[in-house]
């Protein structure tokens, strides 16, 4: 069992938060272990907000207004298929006005999604 | 933006600083505020601190345009400091898989289409973008998605990477 499972839906999108911020850093970084490390975590999270029903997962939309853009984008990534035009802004946004590395992942995730890549659901 | 006067005791130390300033400057060059006080400002720190001359190179070609991929091929010939040598397709040479490009591709991996030299930090994003597990499979990575795929595929792929990445027209 997921030790995220004890924990409280908000609780649990607190710590996406936290877990976004580190793993955009580590993209950043180019610190392909560390991030591999926060994605795992993330996935893990996620699943546990699935498993509680849609409503939940969407407690995550309000973390597309965050002020930190790594949570933003990730929170839109995890998003797409509940809030498409809302997350695919977000993406977008992300691609155009960076100029780090998250630039290329937001590019590569709409190139994936827009050719059938990525099928979220 | 603060560069230290003495150098980071780890190289990562060191690359963290490097690339985020080159990255404040690509960001000001993007807004048409190149030449403003700050930008300048950041210009003199970074030439000031002497542990940083070697890496000035792969600061300024971070800042290069957008290229054609002509540009980007015929650029491998002139090797510059700043600057790697980019497999569209990978090589993956150090790989033991048998369905590894370095096997399968053997004789195109090395050819001119599949060369180009770009910015040394470009080159790292891109090749940490392959290694990076995602939302599109949470079990493969780019690189493991892409494995025995055709040259055409993995060619694709390739090109849309140094697209995102700001290398390619």
């Amino acid at each position: 069992m997921s030790p995220f499972t004890a924990l409280s839906s908000e609780d649990l999108v607190r710590m996406f938060a936290e877990i976004a911020k580190k793993r955009g850093i580590a993209v950043r970084e180019s610190d392909t272990r560390r991030h591999n490390q926060m994605f795992r975590r993330m996935q893990a999270i996620e699943r546990v907000l699935r498993s509680r029903g849609d409503d939940v997962r969407m407690l995550l939309l309000p973390l597309l207004d965050s002020d930190d853009r790594f949570v933003r984008y990730y929170a839109a990534r995890y998003l797409i298929a509940l809030a498409p035009e809302r997350s695919r802004q977000v993406i977008e946004y992300v691609a155009s006005h960076s100029f780090d590395a998250l630039a290329l992942d937001a590019g590569m995730t709409l190139y994936s999604f827009d050719n059938g890549i990525f099928r979220p659901d | 933006m603060r560069i230290p006067d003495e150098a980071p005791d780890t190289a990562r130390e060191r690359n963290n600083i490097v690339r985020r300033a080159a990255e404040w400057l690509r960001a000001a060059a993007a807004i048409g505020a190149a030449f403003d006080p700050e930008a300048r400002a950041v210009w003199a720190m970074l030439e000031a601190a002497a542990w940083v001359a070697g890496h000035l190179p792969e600061i300024r070609s971070y800042l290069d345009a957008r290229k054609t991929l002509e540009e980007l091929q015929n650029a491998v010939d002139d090797r510059q400091p700043g600057y790697e040598i980019h497999h569209i397709v990978e090589a993956q040479y150090g790989s033991f898989h048998p369905d590894s490009n370095a096997r399968i591709f053997a004789d195109r991996l090395e050819s001119r289409e599949n060369l180009v030299r770009i910015p040394k930090w470009k080159h790292v994003e891109i090749s940490s973008w392959y290694s990076r597990l995602s939302e599109e499979d949470e079990k493969k990575t780019p690189r493991s998605y892409l494995r025995g795929r055709s040259w055409e595929a993995q060619y694709a792929i390739g090109i849309q990477a140094l697209r995102q990445a700001g290398v390619l027209k």
